[in-house]
């Protein structure tokens, strides 16, 4: 909204002169974070009852069950609150008429979607196991990660400079490794359920799904800023589509206004998700980040950074892949104590608040790591 | 039309309605669908009704080269059923169940929906307690399901549940005791077994009926009347002995006859026998075939078990090394119960009462009615009651039980017990881990104490698991999980014996990290009831596991040392782990250091200088919320208050 007034009212001459602070993407990226996180202070605890009141709590209305030592009781679906948060923000600070900026609303809203009727459904049937079906979850993901390749390999509507669309890059290398092409849609799909499951499985303790997402987010953030400067990103090298050939930009520097606004709802849901937490944000909230970190991953086509930065949720992962699919189901052993892998730590006799630092210490340090990949090319 | 087959099982009750439906109509028509080369080929010509042959072929068990020849013949045989269908054009389908009624089921499904066959009603009639496959699919297609057993009703769509009872033969009827003994020649006071194995005979009855033979005919009255199946009279290591107090027969044709004669039958659990038992009144040793589709006989027979009309005795399994099991019947408990039987005449004449009560008088005519009602139009007129059929634990997967036992929600009775004992044993010699795995679970739950030789063989079995698994990080046949659970069920178990301690000592130097740690739990558990030299060996094993690399095998460990060693060493032998990263093993030392304490094995001055040693932080802490505490205050006085206010206001309304 102000990025139009800008472009409506701006004029250097007049009274409306510091209008221009609502084009340079550093003071929106700035004022979308505050908005964002002032929005969630003032609403969530609003919303927070209003869940409570409507009976989204973990185990339902028996309060009779409500354990004095457990969470038993606590709201769920507080990924309500970060959405509305970013949201707000974007809808306020971005250039709605960014390609990448409607890719990434059309993500939000999808995921978020899915997230409500999962937990919904829960809720309702009063059971944990009884939300959608794994394979639902799948097919639902998988539907927008389909689409979402479609559009940006083959229509116009794609935002991604039509030599860099098929090409795969790794991090800390500046040439393309191979031309993907029609494999590519693979590579995307792959991209976004696997961040959205990721995310999912990783929320299981207060703050260990949201400080790490956090961190991801910023990362990708400052590379959607570097990418966007057509300065910054011929000064670090970004893209070449083939090795001798030019550099092309990937005009990306609205997604660092999403990301902006997504950090503030973030830091404003952490306020209220630390431990002991007020709130849960449930599949809402974690296929909800999930999905919308996957669409950066590929909007910015740093899919492979994403690996190292959400190294923790790889973690996660692949400790349910291992524990649960490979020892459970087929070879029948435990291979780690307890899956996913914070509860091996949680097993080990670490205390909720003590595994949940480690994980955002080491969540921050492979972000320190992910960043040099700027440099370090 | 009647189609139905396959077994004996679906053909007889099918001759029973064609007969009862002829002596109603005298005029009605009656033609038989069935397969070839089996059960029905002979008995249908041979008790005067037409049969026409269709093909068909059993559900596959997977997607295979099976499956292109079930549907190959699945195909033929809607085509060849809607050529039959149309020129018989029947007022009536009637289904047995079995897999020859899917194709014509199909066709006729297809025919009526094309406007064939307008006029014309199905009924599908489903004689055991748990329903086959193909009874269940073609019951979206009948107008009516005919049930033998309420417990079966809940398969089946609700509005097209009628319940007919058994359609149990004519012939077979209560009738006179003494006449029926005169035409055999038996003497009025004999004792008179009767030994039927159903329609295919039963090889595991016959092979325990041999040998206990001799001890049963010491008794002067007791007379056998064998039913031995077709050619088996031979192959059975039967002889006959005397003449007259043993008698096989191939195949009884003249049922009634023997059953009125009988005291005692002793049969599998065919839902035909077990209602013609039943409607002749008789006590009865039921032995269930095991491992049918749905375990049919094994429902069938705890149906009557539970309401006191039969004893029920499960087959049992016998491992040959690596091959797998071989079901039989275990001659001893069959003598032990028969001996009961004849010693406790009272126990025969209760259960001989409760059998009349079940037995299916009027089923013929319900089902005939019924059949009639469904012509004019009437619908379902034996619907079954509202009461909820409470349910059966055999109504459950195993996989289900075995949760809700560890978790304590159920409780068993011995009928239950002896029911779990017989399923866990079958699951032991299954191929699939998970199976067997849940074997080990049940055997574990229900205390089936006679199983152990056969599990300390599966620890001991060094079989490798199949190439796929092991590169996965598999490693023997018998997988973790198993090894674990057997440990686990030995302490469940909580008795004593070699067995016992051969396992326990395999499972505390397993490969696999939870074996050992619970064979250690295990031991500590069982620690009281061993002797002095079991408890030295288990140290000596234990001792050993004191340089394992997992915290929790050493935690074990230390606790089970505490609990069986009379060495004041110990505590010298844990000083290394003062200062071990994980608290848990730390405060596994100080609950050892209890222990040591409390069996005067250590000297609390000593324990007093070792906790100057001991690193005693920790990583975890519990904490707990005082809203919540006070909530739990609150909602006992809550409780508390709500007792006194319930009387008065019942006594009011």
């Amino acid at each position: 909204m102000f990025y139009f007034l800008y472009k409506i009212a701006y004029d250097p001459e007049s009274i409306f002169s510091f209008f221009r602070l609502f084009f340079y993407i550093s003071s929106r990226s700035i004022f979308a974070s505050i908005t964002a996180f002032l929005v969630v202070l003032v609403t969530a605890r609003w919303v927070i009852n209003e869940l409570y009141r409507r009976g989204y709590r973990d185990r339902g209305r028996d309060y009779d069950v409500y354990g004095s030592a457990t969470k038993s009781g606590t709201p769920l679906m507080g990924g309500i609150i970060i959405f509305m948060g970013a949201m707000a923000s974007v809808l306020l600070w971005c250039n709605l008429t960014d390609r990448f900026i409607l890719l990434l609303l059309a993500a939000s809203v999808w995921f978020f979607a899915c997230g409500i009727v999962d937990d919904t459904m829960k809720i309702k049937s009063g059971s944990s196991d009884s939300g959608l079906t794994k394979i639902q979850k799948i097919l639902l993901q998988s539907l927008f990660g389909v689409v979402l390749g479609i559009l940006i390999l083959w229509t116009d509507f794609s935002p991604i400079p039509a030599p860099l669309r098929t090409k795969l890059y790794l991090p800390f290398y500046k040439y393309p490794i191979l031309d993907l092409g029609i494999i590519y849609l693979l590579v995307i799909w792959v991209t976004v359920t696997y961040a959205a499951n990721a995310v999912n499985f990783a929320d299981g303790l207060d703050g260990l799904a949201i400080v790490p997402g956090l961190f991801v987010i910023s990362v990708y953030g400052i590379f959607a800023y570097v990418l966007g400067n057509v300065k910054l990103s011929d000064y670090f090298l970004f893209y070449f589509a083939e090795k001798g050939g030019e550099s092309i930009h990937l005009m990306s520097g609205e997604v660092t206004v999403f990301s902006a606004a997504l950090v503030g709802s973030c830091l404003g849901f952490l306020w209220y998700n630390a431990y002991p937490a007020d709130v849960f944000m449930g599949d809402t909230g974690s296929l909800y980040l999930g999905g919308v970190i996957g669409t950066i991953a590929v909007l910015l086509k740093q899919e492979v950074l994403m690996l190292i930065i959400g190294g923790v949720f790889l973690a996660e992962i692949l400790s349910v892949v291992i524990q649960d699919w490979i020892g459970i189901k087929l070879i029948g052993r435990r291979i780690l104590y307890r899956a996913p892998i914070h509860h091996t730590f949680q097993h080990r006799g670490l205390a909720e608040t003590k595994i949940v630092v480690r994980f955002w210490i080491i969540s921050g340090i492979l972000a320190l790591i992910g960043l040099a990949s700027l440099k370090v090319r | 039309m009647f189609c139905g087959g396959g077994t004996g099982g679906h053909v007889f009750p099918a001759i029973a309605m064609a007969d009862a439906l002829r002596l109603a109509d005298p005029d009605a028509k009656v033609l038989f669908l069935g397969v070839e080369d089996r059960a029905e080929a002979e008995i249908v010509p041979s008790r005067g009704y037409e049969l026409r042959f269709i093909k068909a072929h059993p559900f596959p068990a997977s997607v295979g080269i099976d499956f292109a020849g079930f549907i190959f013949r699945l195909l033929c045989g809607v085509a060849k059923s809607a050529v039959e269908l149309l020129r018989f054009r029947p007022n009536v389908l009637i289904s047995t169940g079995g897999y020859v009624s899917v194709p014509v089921f199909i066709a006729y499904h297809l025919l009526k929906k094309a406007g064939f066959l307008k006029r014309s009603v199905s009924f599908l009639h489903e004689q055991n307690a748990h329903p086959g496959r193909a009874a269940l699919l073609i019951s979206r297609w009948a107008d009516c399901v005919g049930v033998s057993f309420p417990e079966s009703s809940r398969f089946f769509p609700p509005d097209k549940v009628s319940l007919t009872g058994y359609p149990v033969r004519s012939e077979i009827k209560k009738g006179d005791r003494l006449s029926a003994r005169r035409s055999l020649g038996i003497n009025d006071g004999d004792f008179v077994i009767l030994v039927v194995g159903g329609s295919q005979g039963a090889r595991s009855i016959n092979n325990a009926l041999a040998p206990i033979l001799p001890q049963l005919l010491e008794d002067e009255t007791v007379v056998v009347i064998h039913s031995t199946g077709k050619g088996a009279s031979q192959n059975a290591g039967i002889r006959l002995r005397d003449g007259h107090r043993y008698r096989p027969i191939e195949f009884i044709k003249d049922m009634a006859t023997y059953y009125n004669a009988a005291d005692l039958v002793i049969s599998r659990a065919g839902s035909g026998s077990i209602h013609e038992i039943m409607t002749c009144g008789l006590p009865s040793i039921i032995i269930p075939k095991t491992g049918l589709p749905g375990d049919h006989q094994i429902k069938n027979a705890r149906v009557f078990e539970k309401a006191g009309a039969c004893l029920v005795l499960y087959e049992r399994f016998r491992y040959n090394g690596e091959k797998f099991g071989e079901s039989y019947v275990d001659e001893r408990e069959l003598l032990s119960a028969i001996r009961r039987f004849i010693s406790r005449k009272d126990e025969l004449k209760e259960m001989a009462e409760k059998a009349s009560e079940l037995a299916p008088t009027d089923s013929l005519e319900r089902i005939v009615s019924q059949i009639g009602a469904l012509l004019s139009g009437d619908g379902v007129i034996y619907p079954p009651g509202d009461e909820r059929i409470d349910s059966d634990i055999s109504s459950l997967s195993a996989a289900r039980v075995a949760d809700l036992l560890k978790d304590g929600e159920i409780e068993l009775t011995p009928e239950d017990k002896r029911y779990l004992w017989c399923i866990a044993e079958r699951f032991l010699s299954a191929e699939k881990w998970q199976v067997r795995n849940v074997g080990v679970k049940l055997v574990g739950f229900s205390g089936h104490i006679r199983v152990l030789p056969r599990f300390l063989d599966m620890m001991r079995s060094r079989r490798p698991a199949p190439l796929w698994q092991r590169m996965l990080g598999g490693d023997y046949r018998e997988v973790g999980f198993i090894r674990r659970n057997i440990v686990e069920a030995v302490k469940n178990l909580g008795v004593w014996n070699d067995y016992a301690r051969e396992i326990l000592l395999e499972g505390l130097a397993d490969p696999y990290y939870e074996a050992r740690a619970r064979a250690a739990s295990a031991v500590a558990d069982l620690s009281f009831l061993m002797e002095d030299r079991d408890r030295e060996l288990m140290e000596e094993a234990l001792l050993k596991n004191l340089d394992d690399d997992d915290f929790e095998v050493l935690m074990e460990t230390i606790i089970a040392l505490s609990k069986i060693s009379r060495n004041v060493d110990l505590v010298r032998k844990f000083r290394r782990f003062y200062y071990h990263s994980s608290w848990k093993v730390r405060d596994a030392i100080v609950r050892a250091f209890i222990n040591l304490i409390d069996r005067g094995v250590a000297d609390p001055a000593l324990i007093r200088r070792e906790l100057e040693e001991l690193l005693l932080t920790c990583d975890f802490f519990s904490p707990s919320f005082p809203l919540k505490n006070d909530l739990q205050k609150l909602i006992e006085r809550l409780k508390e208050e709500a007792r006194p206010l319930a009387g008065p206001r019942s006594v009011r309304s």
